[in-house]
């Protein structure tokens, strides 16, 4: 079916370039290979990759074709002793990763095959890719989508999740009601209403799994089972002037999740870690303000029991279908980012609040604070980020701060017997403009760590220096070099048991021509968690040499 | 627009109405009747802070299937690293983590039943506890080809064990098939990460101490055919104790594997106390 697919649309192709009008082909292609160079000092060893694979990579090529209101497109897939799939583990595949056709007619837009789509925020649904944790959620199935006028749509959907290149055997379905209404005499206030609804029907491998499970639980341990969970969710962004509300209030009926910390009583004794079914609810607002240089936003959101898969007996980041929005600052820089707090669906009370104020044209000040807590007040993450930017002219431009943490690693890494991480990090960005082509960047940051009983947490101290060397139009030049100054309880240690400072230098070299860039790095890198929007999964250490290469045409 | 309000009405009543869902039962669980034996290999570790869950589901199961069941906790290289500052023992050998990187798995603990690599499991380690038992009772409910004998000695002055394994198919079934032998040791009290705290008096049972063949086992015949028996003989001698290595808490753990290239599955599997 998929090579008559692909058949089809170069038929169409071929046959609409002869014809007046000419339909249009679009695509991009994403390439990524690495060499495996063992490191057993920082801990990059000991996986497949790096003893004996010694090479790896990853591709994607995407292609689209559009004409009068049809659009049909593929993606090929490889994966070589990839470990974006799992980090401790080799995966090897290729493929059709996604093929889709879809065709306006009239106020009805149809499409079929792997289709990316959300619904308000996506906290009850949410089919989106994000390439490097291998997250692609994809619904393969149909969709409709009808514009009741210019401003009401309705959608419907159904099929079964992508997995790799299979699906998940649960079905799933979705609808939203979506519109936009002004108000007021000089349509000042706007309102962005929406309705969603999610159905999930478990398949009978499924049930059958669950009920194999519930029948080795203790009696006290048992719960009901039924083959549906519904989700309901009501959203509405207002405006009024220059602020901004989104608010969404979100139900689940009860489903099987499971409860890390949740007692099970087996013949042997008790363990912890238990499936449990129950009802769940996410309230979010955000509200904000722009005007006069000045931008606030603050936002609130409450999360409980709304963990929801395509299959319950998933962990990790497989099978998710929905996305709770993160509640932090996605911060850029490599220091800042080394402690990001991982989304909670079981149990999360969390605030955030962003200033920036514009105090005259060449100088902004911003703050950003959030803070993380479970039901019962205990400390889940908390931050404090400050940020002034000032430019001279066009000649450069200086960007410092500092940021506070405070991040229980219990929680997010499931480290048994550590203290909520504290960290303290000055930071400074310089940004010199030797001529109109011609720049140099240079980044200094330093990472505090507290400490328990004399010991540093965590890895300890860090430094890390870059400097970026820009030549335009086609060429960078970056070095850098991550150094664990104060090396902490997790640090890397020799035989003798004493902790190592390590240097975690880095070298890339870019090059953009037209659409193409392409890359070439050497890295070593220490362990830590990589999260995209609040999904996070902890990455060991890397070690090796890296070439990507990316085009849009 | 007043007969597609209409139409949308009448369709989300329609979803509401058809949330009313019979629960599904839950049948009381009975142990199939077998003369398999069945073994279960949990990867884990004393670092591993979810393994404590693991060996509770194994202990819970040995009793459960009383007499079907074989646990061994095989200690490899991922997260069986000592527990700094805690531990007293190291129960790692060179062995061990050839086993462990037999299999794939996402993380620990994660069960290898019978060798086999389902299909409908993404890793040849199941890491969700709570399936460990449907698994089990999946593999009794096939049919036993094979039955195990031992005729075994062990000298307590020279710590030195000979056993006599003799093979009898009940059943014939062509293919190679290979012989394991492992040591186990239970009763063991060092470190252990449990969720968020180290016990330090935390009980190890079923630890895999050696495997006297070949990782993957020695060979053992081609082809079972009833009336065919197949008798090998191994011998072994213990190290000196070390705090460890106590005889009397040492079991002798035998299985035989149907080989085909680079998968197997275990048939069948017997177990002995090393001290009778």
């Amino acid at each position: 079916m998929k090579k008559y697919l692909i058949l089809y649309i170069s038929v169409l192709f071929f046959t609409q370039v002869n014809a007046q009008d000419v339909g249009r082909l679009s695509g991009g292609f994403q390439a990524r290979a690495n060499i495996f160079l063992r490191d057993s000092l920082i801990g990059a060893d000991e996986i497949p990759q790096y003893d004996h694979e010694l090479a790896g990579a990853e591709a994607w090529l995407d292609l689209a074709y559009s004409f009068k209101g049809f659009t049909a497109g593929v993606r090929f897939d490889l994966f070589n002793n990839s470990n974006l799939f799992n980090p401790n583990v080799s995966y090897t595949a290729q493929g059709l990763g996604r093929y889709y056709i879809s065709k306006e007619v009239g106020k009805l837009t149809l499409t079929a095959g792997h289709i990316y789509d959300q619904i308000g925020s996506g906290i009850i649904y949410r089919a989106y890719e994000a390439r490097p944790q291998l997250i692609d959620n994809a619904l393969l199935g149909v969709r409709g989508i009808y514009k009741i006028s210019d401003n009401w749509a309705f959608k419907a959907f159904t099929g079964r999740q992508r997995f790799l290149f299979d699906t998940y055997s649960p079905t799933i379905k979705g609808a939203s009601l979506e519109g936009f209404l002004q108000l007021g005499a000089e349509d000042q206030v706007s309102l962005a209403p929406g309705f969603g609804f999610v159905n999930r029907t478990l398949s009978d491998e499924v049930v059958g799994n669950i009920v194999g499970i519930l029948k080795g639980y203790q009696e006290v341990d048992r719960f009901d089972l039924t083959y549906n969970t519904y989700l309901g969710s009501f959203y509405n962004t207002l405006n009024v002037g220059p602020f901004v509300w989104y608010t969404e209030a979100a139900y689940k009926s009860p489903d099987v999740f499971f409860d890390q910390f949740a007692t099970k009583t087996d013949l042997a004794g008790t363990s912890r870690g238990k499936y449990i079914r129950d009802s769940g609810t996410v309230f979010y607002n955000s509200v904000s303000y722009a005007g006069h240089g000045l931008g606030i936003t603050l936002e609130g959101k409450r999360t409980e029991n709304f963990n929801f898969r395509a299959d319950p007996l998933l962990a990790t980041n497989f099978g998710l279908v929905n996305f709770i929005p993160p509640m932090n600052r996605e911060n850029t820089y490599r220091l800042t980012t080394r402690y990001q707090p991982a989304t909670q669906d079981i149990e999360e009370l969390a605030f955030q609040a962003d200033i920036k104020y514009r105090v005259k044209k060449n100088l902004t000040l911003g703050v950003n604070m959030s803070n993380i807590t479970d039901f019962d007040n205990n400390l889940l993450y908390r931050e404090l980020y400050t940020e002034v930017v000032y430019k001279y002219k066009r000649k450069w431009q200086v960007t410092s701060g500092v940021q506070v943490q405070r991040y229980n690693q219990e929680i997010y890494e499931a480290k048994s017997e550590v203290p909520i991480v504290e960290t303290f990090v000055p930071y400074l960005d310089f940004l010199y403009k030797l001529d109109r082509k011609k720049s140099i960047r240079t980044e200094l940051q330093y990472m505090l760590t507290g400490d328990k009983d004399g010991v540093k947490h965590d890895f300890g101290d860090w430094l890390f220096a870059q400097v970026e060397v820009s030549l335009a139009p086609h060429w960078s030049f970056v070095v850098s070099d991550m150094f664990n100054a104060a090396p902490g309880k997790e640090s890397p240690t020799d035989s003798n048991g004493e902790s190592l400072a390590l240097h975690y230098p880095r070298f890339d070299v870019y090059y953009v021509n037209n659409s193409n860039r392409y890359s070439l790095s050497y890295i070593k890198q220490v362990e830590g968690v990589v999260c995209t929007g609040g999904i996070c999964r902890l990455e060991p250490a890397f070690s090796g040499v890296r070439f990507e290469v990316s085009s849009v045409f | 627009m007043k007969t597609l309000d209409f139409i949308l009405t009448v369709f989300l009543l329609s979803l509401l109405s058809s949330c009313d869902e019979k629960p599904i039962s839950i049948p009381e669980f009975e142990p199939p009747e077998s003369e398999r034996v069945i073994v279960l290999e949990d990867l884990t570790g004393a670092s591993c802070q979810g393994c404590p869950a693991g060996s509770t589901k194994l202990a819970s199961l040995i009793q459960l299937f009383d007499g079907n069941l074989i646990g061994v906790g095989v200690h490899g290289d991922f997260l069986s690293n000592p527990v700094v500052g805690h531990s007293i023992y190291d129960f790692r050998f060179d062995k061990a983590k050839e086993l462990e990187q037999l299999f794939t798995y996402q993380g620990k603990p994660a069960a290898i039943i019978n060798r086999i690599n389902y299909e409908d499991q993404n890793f040849h380690g199941i890491d969700n506890v709570d399936l460990w038992q449907s698994y089990v009772e999946r593999e009794l409910e096939k049919p036993n080809y094979l039955t195990l004998l031992h005729n075994s000695t062990y000298d307590a002055t020279s710590r030195t064990l000979n056993m006599e394994i003799v093979g009898a198919p009940v059943r014939n079934l062509e293919g190679s098939f290979n012989i394991t032998v492992m040591l186990t040791e239970s009763h063991i009290i060092d470190a252990q990460k449990n969720g968020q705290v180290i016990e330090d008096d935390y009980e190890h049972n079923h630890v895999l101490r050696e495997i006297i063949t070949e990782t993957r086992g020695d060979f053992f015949t081609n082809d079972l055919e009833i009336g065919n028996n197949i008798t090998k003989e191994f011998a072994y001698t213990l190290p000196e104790e070390d705090g460890t290595w106590v005889d009397e808490n040492m079991e002798v753990v035998v299985f035989i594997t149907k080989v085909e290239g680079n998968s197997e599955e275990t048939i069948q599997a017997t177990e002995f106390h090393l001290v009778e």
